[in-house]
């Protein structure tokens, strides 16, 4: 049976690490992008400029870079026909040639009688550089930094770097990103933690990171809080798509984290709470005796939770009070044999959750 | 990105200020001019109660209706309870039981006929007989728990059947303001109804709905929270001059501000009342929260 929103995530999932070129030209004549933006009604005898402006705009050139009003209505014409419709979300939208606009066409300086697969080929061979500048500076601001635009010009020669080899591999994905991820530069101290967590990132991120276990219902409540704090999948608020960093922030959407998370924490230690112990054990190397220390453990745990710790001695040492918890200091202070470990103590388990209670509503939580 | 050749002129000078006021206001003036000499927990509600610098937090104390004040101080550790108060009319039997740690009858202070203190409490022992000090006795329960947590939980839930993650979560105080405030969430009183110095692991003022108390974690970040108004630093001197201390920055003052509005919002709702009747759909509910701030002088911008 068709689906549009199968088709669609398809497509998204064959051609997120392939070619991009390739992932353009599939993704224009998707029900979904046909239906978005007016595909469906872009008739030859009465073109609909939506999706050729798009195409430019957002999807490959970026906003009035070298190109003209006049490329995207001879653009919209070259892609008119895409307008048999059927019934909606039953059966799949096709081209009919009578609704093509069959005249002659000038596309970034090329003229002839264009159809869909020209106005791509011609795209990419017309501004091959333009479409790798303005993509690998996309895929820089999503994975190392939100501000490609710094003084020294560090993050500019990067992505002249990304975008030579998107050129050199026929505009292939997974080279740049390959690339990308084996810099130096990618692990650069100030490269670290700078971008703030989106709704999924926010919830995924600790599912991940914790190893703790879930099922359908706990993704299904993620899912929803993510929808709760505007960004339900697939739904995003414009065609522009989520505009990311700080728009994720404010006092309602920081109280909608607070509440949510602690929640999630709860019902994680609830369903097994020695998972918790597990989870603080994993950070330390037990054969060195840190196991009996607390402050160790605590640091181990804000040390990989947080993506450069906490700010200051000051903020540490307000987690180590949370951490140590109720259990007494001469429990901690038994010397070569002290009687507090986090492997044997009952009390391991409640005192890694209330770490984690605390640091999720820290603002470095935030960050990733 | 980080532009590290940038300086800041300003930077050295605000961080010695920044200290000198750490220094004037050191814990021991906090607790003084709390009235408290020692911490806790401790509840509050009372105008009886001045701080130095005024902040919403003690302007909100002040207000309250009752001049009582009530406060927990919660020991953690262990005390032998009958070396503290020492059941002299069976002294023979006390000290038998623990012939090592037991203290001397030359060293007992009396206090009754039954009861005596240890000569190194002996300041007590004065406002006794003015009535000011009060022991019960021997609290204590059958089977007693050995874990730290269970054994806290027991006393501060005091219900020895159910009590810990695995029964009923809730503290003696937390039931005690569920019934005098049986409308807390939807409509709480001006000021907190408690305040918690210590970890939120503690369960006495934890109801079936919420916690009643407004909780720091030690009593520096109930300092820091009383002397600005916010919870989190934004001094600049905290942060680096690149993208990460720009975003903790930030972040910190959105948490600041969370703390802060909700706080305002709360006021204004509490001041203002709808007087007209609204429709009972999600749009029109909307509508009379808004009207009710507004009447309450939240002062919105724009909305």
């Amino acid at each position: 049976m068709y689906s549009i929103s199968y088709s669609y995530v398809n497509c998204l999932q064959r051609n997120s690490l392939g070619n991009f070129k390739t992932f353009t030209s599939e993704i224009g004549i998707t029900d979904a992008m046909l239906y978005y933006l007016d595909g469906v009604y872009n008739n030859g005898h009465n073109p609909n400029e939506n999706y050729a402006r798009e195409l430019y705009e957002l999807f490959t050139l970026g906003e009035g870079n070298n190109y003209t009003e006049e490329d995207i209505v001879e653009t919209a014409r070259a892609l008119s026909g895409y307008v048999e419709r059927g019934e909606l979300g039953c059966e799949q939208v096709t081209f009919d040639p009578e609704k093509h606009d069959t005249d002659s066409k000038t596309i970034l300086g090329q003229t002839g009688n264009w159809g869909y697969d020209d106005v791509i080929n011609i795209l990419f061979e017309q501004r091959p550089a333009e479409i790798a500048g303005f993509i690998c500076k996309k895929l820089y601001e999503f994975f190392v930094h939100p501000d490609s635009n710094d003084n020294a010009g560090n993050a500019q020669v990067i992505i002249s770097g990304m975008a030579d080899t998107f050129i050199a591999n026929d505009f292939e994905i997974a080279p740049v990103l390959s690339q990308l991820f084996k810099s130096q530069h990618f692990f650069d101290d100030e490269a670290i933690g700078v971008i703030i967590k989106s709704p999924y990132d926010f919830y995924f991120n600790i599912l991940k990171e914790s190893s703790f276990s879930y099922d359908d219902t706990v993704l299904a409540s993620l899912i929803n809080y993510s929808g709760l704090l505007s960004q339900r999948m697939f739904d995003p608020f414009d065609v522009a798509g989520w505009q990311r960093n700080r728009s994720w922030i404010n006092t309602n959407f920081m109280i909608g984290r607070w509440l949510t998370i602690e929640t999630i924490m709860e019902e994680f230690f609830n369903s097994d709470d020695e998972q918790f112990r597990a989870f603080g054990l994993s950070l330390v190397s037990v054969n060195e005796g840190n196991a009996s220390n607390p402050d160790v453990i605590a640091r181990a745990i804000i040390d990989f939770i947080l993506p450069k710790g906490l700010l200051n001695d000051s903020e540490y040492n307000k987690a180590y009070v949370i951490f140590r918890s109720d259990v007494q200091e001469q429990y901690y202070e038994g010397g070569s044999t002290p009687s507090w470990s986090l492997q044997t103590s009952m009390e391991g388990p409640t005192q890694v959750y209330l770490l984690l209670q605390y640091l999720a509503r820290q603002p470095e939580f935030q960050l990733k | 990105m980080c532009d590290t050749h940038h300086t800041d002129p300003h930077k050295g000078l605000e961080h010695d200020g920044h200290d000198q006021e750490h220094k004037s206001w050191s814990r021991r003036s906090f607790l003084q001019a709390l009235g408290i000499a020692g911490s806790g927990s401790m509840m509050l509600g009372s105008n009886m109660l001045t701080a130095s610098a005024p902040s919403p937090l003690t302007a909100a104390i002040a207000n309250s209706e009752t001049d009582k004040i009530l406060i927990l101080i919660r020991l953690s550790g262990g005390n032998d309870g009958l070396s503290t108060v020492i059941p002299i009319e069976q002294y023979d039997s006390y000290a038998k039981a623990r012939p090592n740690i037991y203290i001397p009858e030359s060293k007992v202070l009396k206090l009754t006929d039954e009861f005596g203190i240890p000569s190194y409490m002996k300041s007590l022992q004065p406002m006794w007989s003015e009535g000011q000090f009060k022991a019960v006795h021997g609290v204590g329960y059958e089977g007693q728990s050995l874990s730290h947590f269970t054994g806290s939980d027991v006393f501060a839930n005091t219900d020895l059947t159910s009590t810990g993650f695995s029964g009923l979560n809730t503290g003696w105080m937390g039931r005690h303001f569920e019934e005098c405030y049986p409308d807390y969430l939807v409509s709480p009183p001006p000021a907190p109804a408690a305040i918690q110095i210590g970890q939120f692991g503690s369960l006495v003022f934890q109801g079936d709905e919420t916690n009643y108390a407004f909780v720091t974690s030690n009593v520096e970040q109930l300092e820091e929270i009383a002397e600005s108004g916010v919870r989190y630093g934004l001094e600049q001197e905290l942060f680096n001059d690149c993208m990460y201390g720009d975003q903790l920055q930030f972040l910190r003052g959105v948490a600041n501000t969370t703390y802060e509005y909700s706080g305002v919002i709360h006021e204004a709702w509490s001041r203002g009342a709808n007087q007209v009747e609204y429709q009972e759909n999600s749009f029109a509910k909307q509508l009379a929260l808004l009207a009710r701030l507004i009447k309450g002088n939240l002062e919105l911008r724009s909305i």
